[in-house]
């Protein structure tokens, strides 16, 4: 059976939808399939640049989606963002799987010794030398730090959501978009003085 | 009209993180993905339908078995924690509102310390984090906090908030929560 669905013709809302799979018409998923799917595979592929990887976690996405379904809530957040999350775990869950550790926790160091000022240099100097040192100092990122980095200037989404997405706090989100700032700051003037660019 | 996120502007580290979102947005679902996983979802056990925990696998079991041995530990270690307290003077002086058993029935659950000491709070927290305690020029035994801590979230929100109290200064380096005394300033 092809499931192909048109819809920009069809305009469902994504709750009509939940709501006619949640009533026994399965074949509704491949709504939401089709709708959402690309925006995932876009967001996991972040971190997964395989992509056969990144599919096969879109995969494992919209399989843990369909199991929930019924748990969505939409009071706490609107269905693209509850998928979000689910995406941004399984991304998480899937490389931790890949490196066979789990990197929960993410390392903190003091940087009080770095001051914003040169943070807020470093991070709006365009030139291609410090874009390049910048590249290579995101790419020395946790996962979830290169995750929350997209969501936060990329996709500009607010800290709410962001909290909602990786089920931390406002508090600890914003302490750590600071300690990242500096963090990257740090890796580029280390970078800097080894002559690696 | 939506604004724009602001860490100052940043706009070197927005443009770097834009590229690297547009070389992901090259990326495009292989043909017939969605017939695939319509099928896996075909295939799924009817026991299994939405909202019901998926039948667990033996990893998960595993996991499962893992998570009671350490709810078991923490709220062991809870419970010794709140009964030397009750047990330590004439009167009571401090009081978990939680109750001690509960701590960690809930990996989520809210542990509210009411004028516990310091070595007990921290005590409890680190085990749960599996890290050691090393105090500085604070008499931890001493001092008595009210506080709240979710033991669901990380560590570094919990010394956020200690680290609130005025003369406290916490930090998690090393797998080791530094317990340090600082001036307060008039």
């Amino acid at each position: 059976m092809k499931y192909i669905y048109d819809n920009k013709r069809t305009g469902i809302d994504d709750e009509s939808v939940i709501g006619s799979i949640l009533g026994g018409r399965k074949e509704m998923f491949g709504i939401l399939v089709d709708r959402y799917g690309n925006e995932v595979l876009h967001t996991v592929g972040r971190v997964i640049t395989s992509p056969e990887d990144a599919e096969e976690t879109v995969q494992d996405c919209f399989v843990a989606v369909y199991r929930n379904l019924a748990s969505f809530d939409r009071t706490k957040a609107s269905f693209r963002t509850w998928l979000m999350r689910i995406a941004y775990y399984t991304a998480l869950k899937r490389l931790r799987g890949k490196c066979g550790a789990p990197v929960e926790e993410v390392e903190w160091e003091s940087l009080d010794h770095i001051p914003d000022a040169d943070a807020d240099m470093m991070l709006n100097d365009s030139s291609p030398r410090r874009l390049s040192l910048l590249n290579n100092a995101i790419a020395l990122l946790s996962a979830d730090d290169r995750l929350l980095l997209s969501l936060y200037y990329h996709d500009d989404r607010s800290i709410r959501e962001i909290a909602f997405i990786t089920s931390r706090t406002e508090g600890y989100l914003r302490s750590r978009l600071q300690w990242l700032r500096k963090k990257l700051c740090q890796t580029i003037k280390k970078l800097e003085h080894e002559g690696k660019e | 009209m939506k604004e724009k996120n602001k860490c100052s502007d940043d706009l070197a580290l927005r443009r770097v993180i834009d590229e690297q979102a547009q070389r992901a947005k090259g990326m495009k679902l292989s043909e017939g993905f969605a017939d695939r996983l319509m099928q896996e979802i075909n295939d799924l056990p009817e026991s299994e339908p939405m909202g019901l925990r998926p039948k667990a696998s033996v990893p998960i079991v595993r996991k499962i078995a893992a998570a009671i041995a350490v709810a078991v530990v923490i709220s062991g270690i809870a419970y010794a924690a709140c009964h030397v307290i009750f047990s330590s003077g004439d009167a009571p002086v401090g009081t978990a509102t939680t109750a001690c058993a509960d701590v960690a029935v809930e990996a989520d659950s809210v542990v509210s310390f009411e004028g516990l000491s310091l070595d007990s709070i921290l005590g409890v927290v680190s085990a749960h984090y599996n890290r050691s305690v090393c105090v500085r020029g604070v008499a931890a035994d001493s001092l008595r906090l009210t506080t709240v801590w979710d033991c669901g979230q990380p560590l570094s929100v919990f010394i956020e908030t200690l680290n609130e109290f005025d003369g406290l200064r916490l930090t998690d380096r090393q797998d080791t929560i530094f317990v340090e005394s600082v001036k307060v300033e008039d």
